[in-house]
């Protein structure tokens, strides 16, 4: 089941992210309560016994092999030497990115529609993990989290709506930025290798965001947060886990 | 403060609490909505210029991005928008200076907006161009805030009205009974126990004015009961079954009470009537015929004339007295004459050959207040003369005065005149005593007229030739001048002072705005005060005497009657005016002793005045053995020499 997904499979799907692009340009833009992005939601370390309990019942017995996987993988990945981190040096971080974006994108490539029956459904990485199948979003989600958790900055990393040229369709992709004025690195679950921006003629960016940009902190309070409503509902859905 | 002020105030209170109360949650929510409206505007604002600097623009191109900008700061929302390079460094910088707008400062103060703050990344492709930062104005938001404010409150405002007025509407509505209730309630204490008519559903109020109207209606029956008996048992005792009229013991007791007190008689006669023959028509015609002749003569002798009422009595088979009030010489001479031409025609018609007549005898008194007994002695004598005369005779004498009272009317006149110009009309005073306590309840204040001798005399000798002459209202003016200085220089009067006014005084309206001006400019004495009038006077001038009572009343003094005889009509008249007290006249306090009916009479008037809060005085109590009987009997108090004598209230000079 963790066989790397093949272009092929990759090609057979009709709508890989469909309503990404629509939900950025709807009313995705949305003002309303305000959810602590930051901390460690959505890390592999807030995994709780509860959780691995309910995803069992929803997702079958494999859950807890694949939770321990994603937890021993995350753990391994914090504990490598700095070479091959993400706090690799200039220059160097493709390869560290590469061990992690090889890792999610083992995930099988699944719909919303077939894996969610939703329209468009943002996934938490524990979700992903747990039932082994996930879309555009999700592998950029759980890619997001995992470096987030490893101590990348935040500010390199923007999960990008971009436009797959070849597929001719909406889709997301994670940027790394070394710098702001560099050439972005694309974790992408279409290309199994990390290559620069420069290289991937085959995606068109639109819009990106990190949690930078969701909430703005401001005098002690919390205030002005956009909100990308399906970032929004997956923050929720992280506290949720959090709890469970 | 009434109740229905006090539910209104404090309702009134309430409802702006919650005018308050809705309109701060309205202006919280409005402001929360427009505060994310300005967030959610700065956010928008910040994105859509990220994204098409991003699609304009191949790297940081300060020009073009402002130009991209312009249009959109311009539009006068925005406090600042700036293009940062990734560097941080900036690269547009649109500011807003100072704007005016419309809200006051204060509104700002209290509900100050956070100036929202939107940011987005610029990016060209993959290329990381900066970032826009857009800090939105909030002045649009304190406009719509402080309009919303003045709307909100101005709708309030009216709702707020119309509530009260609603409101006031509805508990004048309920509370309406609540007037009638305290209206009655205050009658109860003015001692009128009428019936409240309640137009209420309000049960507890129903119940109330029931409650009050059932103790109201059984009171007065009680009273009126009381005085009915009192009616019977003064007709049983007094009135002469036969005829209707007094009987002799009757017009005794009555006669003797007006003269003893200061009833304005000024002149009079004193007739007696009798029929000649009655002997023998009774032993012809049989007992029943001649009944019906003494009811024929009472009919006659009580016929009805002008100027006050007579007083009739049945002496004594078929002879009557009569006291004809206040007449002079020629009208009494006048009447007797008609009486007996009168009962003449009746028998000659009736009886034909039965010899039967009547001859009445009369004597006269002028300005002078005769004693009884002289005036019986001297009208039996002047009967005997007529009688020897034969049919029909009527003669008349003129009362001769005792040597002390040896002056005519006019004389007694200038007299009075002087003295009321010299000054030798003063001021006496006689306590009243409570029973059984003797604590003095007031002092009544009396003129006495100074005589050059030294001789202080009483009201009850010049009265009668000063109502003659019309001086009772000068009289009464003068003692109260009197009483009016020595209250201002002697404050050792007992606190209620009773002062009596005559009929003449109550009848002069210049008298009347005077005491009246009098009573309001010294509110203090007024209250002190209690006019008394005699009882033939409230009696024969019940209208006046009630429109006097209101009048002084109104101004805080009090209202009694003296010289007080039972009698249905005077008992109406206590019912009606509700004196403070009734001073009995003298014949009754002092004849309980010796006889039963009386007591009976005095026990039945006590059980009347009680329920209505009249105090009962008897006057002219000389034999202090008498005090503990009349206090048993229910007395509330007495005046007379067992317990004062009258005393000169004049400071020695």
């Amino acid at each position: 089941m963790q066989e790397p997904p093949t272009a092929g499979r990759l090609r057979k799907t009709s709508a890989p992210c469909g309503g990404a692009v629509a939900l950025l340009l709807g009313a995705c833009i949305v003002a309303g309560g305000a959810y602590a992005a930051s901390g460690t939601l959505g890390f592999s370390v807030q995994v709780t016994p509860g959780l691995v309990a309910a995803y069992t019942r929803l997702f079958g017995s494999t859950v807890r092999e694949r939770i321990t996987a994603w937890t021993d993988f995350a753990r391994t990945q914090k504990a490598a030497p700095r070479s091959a981190r993400l706090l690799a040096p200039a220059g160097a971080e493709a390869e560290a990115l590469q061990s992690v974006n090889s890792y999610f994108n083992r995930i099988p490539f699944l719909s919303d529609a077939a894996h969610w029956s939703a329209e468009d459904y943002w996934a938490t990485p524990a979700e992903t993990v747990s039932s082994n199948g996930g879309d555009c979003e999700d592998y950029s989600i759980a890619k997001y989290f995992l470096l987030k958790e490893v101590g990348v900055p935040v500010e390199r990393l923007r999960i990008t709506y971009v436009k797959a040229v070849k597929l001719n369709q909406a889709h997301m992709v994670l940027a790394y930025y070394a710098s702001p004025v560099s050439d972005p690195l694309i974790l992408d679950n279409l290309d199994d290798k990390v290559r620069p921006a420069s290289e991937r003629p085959d995606l068109v960016p639109v819009y990106s965001f990190n949690d930078d940009d969701i909430v703005i902190v401001r005098d002690n309070r919390k205030s002005n947060p956009l909100q990308i409503r399906a970032w929004r509902d997956l923050l929720g859905k992280l506290e949720a886990e959090a709890r469970l | 403060m009434t109740l229905a002020r006090q539910l209104f105030v404090g309702l009134s209170i309430i409802f702006a609490l919650l005018v308050l109360g809705i309109e701060s949650i309205y202006i919280q929510n409005a402001r929360r909505y427009l505060q994310q409206q300005l967030e959610a505007h700065a956010q928008e604002t910040a994105t859509a210029l990220a994204l098409s600097l991003g699609q304009g623009m191949k790297g940081p191109d300060a020009a073009l991005a402002e130009t991209f900008i312009n249009p959109v700061f311009d539009r006068g929302h925005f406090a600042s928008i700036r293009l940062l390079g990734v560097d941080g460094a900036t690269l547009v910088d649109r500011e807003l200076g100072d704007v005016r707008d419309e809200s006051p400062g204060v509104l700002k103060r209290v509900l100050s907006f956070q100036a929202p703050t939107g940011e987005a990344l610029v990016s060209s492709g993959w290329r990381q161009l900066g970032r826009v930062v857009v800090v939105v104005h909030p002045r649009f938001a304190y406009n719509q805030l402080w309009h919303t404010l003045m709307e909100t409150l101005a709708w309030l405002g009216v709702l707020y009205v119309l509530a009260l007025l609603a409101m006031r509407r509805f508990l004048r509505g309920i509370l309406r009974p609540l007037e009638a209730i305290e209206q009655a309630a205050l009658a109860i204490g003015r001692r009128e126990f009428g019936a409240i008519r309640l137009e209420t559903r309000t049960r507890e109020l129903q119940r109330v004015g029931a409650a009050m109207n059932d103790l109201s209606v059984k009171l007065r029956d009680a009273i009126a009961e009381e005085s009915n008996r009192a009616d019977r048992m003064h007709k049983a005792a007094f009135e002469d079954p036969l005829t209707g009229v007094l009987n002799r013991r009757g017009l005794t007791q009555h006669v003797q009470a007006l003269f003893a007190g200061e009833a304005e008689i000024s002149s009079g006669a004193l007739a007696f009537v009798s029929m000649i023959g009655l002997d023998e028509a009774n032993r012809s015609l049989g007992a029943a015929r001649a009944d019906e002749l003494a009811q024929q003569l009472a009919e006659v002798v009580g016929g009805p004339v002008a100027g006050d009422p007579l007083i009739v009595g049945r002496w004594q088979g078929g002879s009557f007295a009569v006291l004809l009030p206040n007449r002079d010489a020629l009208a009494a001479r006048e009447w007797g004459e008609a009486v007996c031409g009168r009962f003449a025609a009746l028998a000659h018609e009736q009886l034909g050959a039965i010899e039967i007549s009547v001859a009445a005898g009369l004597v006269h008194f002028d300005a002078l207040r005769p004693t009884w007994s002289d005036l019986e002695r001297q009208a039996a004598q002047a009967l005997a003369e007529a009688m020897q005369k034969g049919d029909g005779a009527c003669v008349m004498r003129t009362m001769t005065p005792g040597e002390a009272e040896a002056r005519s009317a006019d004389e007694w006149r200038e007299r009075i005149e002087s003295a009321l110009k010299s000054g030798a009309m003063v001021l006496y005073g006689q306590r009243v005593f409570g029973l059984p306590g003797r604590e003095v309840l007031h002092i009544e204040v009396m003129s006495r007229l100074l005589e050059p001798d030294g001789r202080a005399v009483a009201a009850v000798a010049f009265v009668p030739a000063a109502s003659r002459h019309h001086l009772l209202p000068l009289i009464d003016r003068t003692m109260l001048d009197n009483l009016w200085k020595l209250l201002a220089g002697d404050a050792t009067l007992p606190e209620s002072i009773a002062v009596n006014v005559s009929a003449q005084s109550l009848q002069d309206p210049a008298f009347r705005a005077e005491l009246k001006k009098r009573l309001q400019q010294s509110p203090e004495v007024a209250r002190r005060l209690v006019f008394e009038l005699s009882g033939y006077a409230a009696v024969r001038n019940v209208e006046l005497a009630g429109a006097f009572a209101r009048e002084i009343r109104h101004s805080g003094a009090r209202f009694a009657i003296d010289g007080f005889e039972l009698s249905g009509a005077s008992l109406r008249v206590v019912h009606r005016l509700l004196p403070e007290y009734i001073k009995l006249a003298e014949g009754y306090s002092r004849g309980i002793a010796a006889d039963d009916d009386l007591r009976f009479l005095v026990e039945s008037l006590i059980r009347i005045v009680r329920p209505l809060d009249i105090q009962l005085i008897a006057s002219n109590i000389e034999d202090p053995a008498l005090l503990g009987q009349l206090g048993e009997l229910g007395f509330d108090g007495f005046q007379g020499y067992a317990g004062d004598r009258p005393a000169s209230l004049e400071r020695p000079a």
